[in-house]
């Protein structure tokens, strides 16, 4: 079972994108998580994996459903687009109650907002893929890694591969700095 | 001449067709097996017309699934779409050779998406080890030896095609090791198991309601498929289209589509969720704890799986009822004679809402007054708001159904959390919840529900 901080730290993740500037339809949302649950260094209990647009969790997917269900969350939807997610007050108070602001994650879900909140979503597919690469093998040289990154995602050209992965190096001491443990 | 088509008469579809070899699947032995495993577990207990079986479902399925491949990749209904967006469709069915083989694969998946499930459906489904659900054992039956024959007549070089489009996305991402959908084939499988429009759901709900007699399942079922189409992906903000195409509805089906989406709510509240289906299936997994003490056979190719349906599970029950030293005899009595636990507490969604563990708290607190032994819960909630699917309206435009139709933006949530009781203890607990439940039911922010 899911527990309220599990909640209250999805709440606060999409506060902050919010905040910063994000649609924050479920593709940020799930490429945030997957940032935080890969470098938070705290696991949260998603499964991801590489699916259409990059590494998915169904466990996240339905997770977000719930939190809708609860009313912690609600959907806004502005045609033509996608829905957007926004914290309800209700899950305004949850993230207080559980204390979100002085958690050791709390640093963790700022860096990801600020660094992925203004993404357009296949920049978020290609940033995310690079991070499930650099999983694989932290070691391996970064145009090894751009080559994986257009095996596993063959319409992502080697062009956008390369730039991705630069682009995820560029960002990711500053989820490292933030790195907690938790 | 051998006729090369073969009719079922069906009591939703009237007549649902096959071909020769299409047939034989039908006649396999996991097919076959269907016959002999009750759709809604032991709901016939409490709506006793609902003894039908996954057998006729799946030919049901397989003929909805057909209907909506026809109507969805029919030339006429693809002309709307945006090149980047058709370049998908193009490239799997472009050619009749082509567009036969995912017929076929869809229609396949369709029949075959129940292949692995337990006796009694999803009431023994905890009796898996981790990991496995009977979603995992239609992958191995269908891409296991009982059915390769079967395939290579359909002319099906990689049966796992078929398991794709029979478990969807994420169950198939749940296998050992995952296996992930290719964009064509997540969409082939949205036709059969898919959230908003699968042809498993359209058919359960209008059998259901059928062989209960609950008539809130039902809706138009003919006008909703005429009307389904692919389209582009409502964009997630500015500069966030998608190439892949999904299932949606034109404009003039959305009623059809709202009066599903509530058929579906309508049966989860009076029928899937109703306490007395909950409180056998509760039982009855005791039952089959008792009766599979050592898990469910898995080793052997699955032979003894196959061997296992309703019957076996039914007669072992009716003897266990009458023999007190049977391991399982006390649940199997409860639900032969009819002496199951009863509800005493139903959490409300406000309650929900105020505390999300407000169950778990009120089942404690229940197990502490009483002894484990006499309290079970059923905690579900289903979020039947949120599925999402595009409508394309009179303008070309596709945009999101909820920003189209109140009706599916305010779809009431499926919540439902049950306490029941050793009956012997009904009353007093009824008593106890009445005049404690405000102290019980704890809201967060406030510390106690008004």
């Amino acid at each position: 079972m899911i527990s309220l901080k599990q909640y209250a730290i999805t709440l606060a993740l999409t506060k902050k994108l919010r905040e910063n500037d994000s649609w924050c339809g479920e593709t940020h949302l799930q490429k945030s998580m997957f940032f935080l649950e890969s470098l938070g260094n705290s696991s949260l209990g998603y499964n991801f994996i590489l699916y259409k647009h990059g590494p998915y969790s169904f466990d996240f997917h339905d997770h977000l459903d719930e939190l809708k269900t609860l009313g912690f969350i609600d959907l806004e939807y502005i045609p033509p687009y996608g829905p957007r997610y926004k914290v309800t007050g209700r899950g305004e108070g949850l993230i207080q109650e559980q204390q979100i602001d002085s958690d050791p994650l709390n640093d963790m879900i700022k860096a990801t907002a600020t660094c992925l909140a203004p993404k357009k979503v296949k920049e978020l597919e290609q940033l995310g893929t690079a991070l499930l690469v650099w999983k694989e093998d932290q070691t391996a040289p970064s145009e090894a890694r751009a080559q994986r990154l257009t095996i596993l995602k063959p319409h992502i050209t080697p062009e956008d591969a390369t730039k991705a992965t630069q682009e995820f190096e560029t960002i990711l001491p500053c989820f490292q700095q933030h790195s907690c443990h938790a | 001449m051998a006729k090369t088509t073969h009719e079922f008469r069906d009591a939703i579809h009237s007549f649902i067709t096959c071909s020769t070899d299409e047939r034989k699947v039908i006649n396999s032995r996991p097919m076959q097996r269907l016959r002999h495993i009750h759709h809604l577990a032991m709901t016939y207990l409490l709506y006793p017309g609902a003894t039908h079986r996954r057998f006729e479902h799946s030919l049901g399925v397989m003929h909805l699934a057909t209907r909506m491949f026809d109507t969805l990749t029919d030339p006429e209904n693809l002309r709307h779409l945006d090149s980047n967006v058709r370049s998908l469709i193009d490239e799997h069915i472009g050619s009749d050779r082509q567009k036969n083989h995912w017929k076929t694969v869809v229609r396949m998946g369709a029949l075959c998406h129940d292949v692995g499930h337990l006796p009694f459906s999803h009431g023994a489904e905890e009796l898996l080890p981790e990991g496995i659900s009977h979603e995992t054992l239609t992958w191995k039956i269908i891409t296991g030896p009982h059915m390769a024959e079967l395939w290579r007549s359909l002319s099906i070089s990689e049966p796992e095609e078929i398991a794709k489009v029979a478990v969807g996305a994420k169950e198939a991402s749940r296998m050992n090791p995952p296996k992930i959908l290719s964009p064509w084939e997540d969409l082939m499988a949205e036709i059969v198991v898919g959230n908003a429009f699968g042809a498993d759901r359209m058919d359960y709900l209008l059998r259901d309601s059928l062989h209960t007699g609950v008539a809130y399942g039902k809706f138009d079922v003919d006008r909703l498929i005429k009307t389904l189409r692919f389209l582009p992906q409502p964009p997630e903000g500015e500069g966030g289209e998608s190439d892949n195409p999904v299932i949606g509805v034109e404009l003039g089906g959305l009623h059809a589509a709202e009066s599903m989406l509530w058929a579906r709510y309508f049966m989860f509240s009076q029928v899937y969720f109703h306490p007395v289906r909950k409180i056998y299936d509760l039982h009855l997994q005791e039952f089959m704890k008792a009766e599979f003490s050592r898990g469910i056979p898995l080793d052997d190719g699955l032979e003894q799986f196959l061997k296992l349906t309703d019957n076996e599970v039914l007669a072992s029950l009716r003897k266990a009822a009458y023999d007190p030293l049977s391991p399982g005899h006390d649940p199997a009595r409860r639900i032969e004679k009819r002496e199951h636990f009863k509800k005493f507490f139903e959490l409300t969604f406000s309650e929900r809402q105020s505390n999300p563990l407000a169950l778990q708290e009120v089942a404690e607190a229940a197990r502490t007054k009483w002894g484990k032994e006499n309290i079970r819960v059923f905690d579900k909630d289903k979020s039947a708001g949120t599925v999402q699917f595009p409508v394309r309206r009179d303008d070309g435009k596709s945009i999101p159904a909820q920003a189209q139709s109140p009706a599916i933006k305010n779809l009431p949530v499926v919540t439902t959390g049950y306490i029941f009781i050793n009956p012997q203890s009904h009353m007093e607990a009824r008593k106890w919840i009445a005049e404690n439940r405000g102290s019980l039911v704890k809201d967060l922010n406030q510390g106690e529900a008004s």
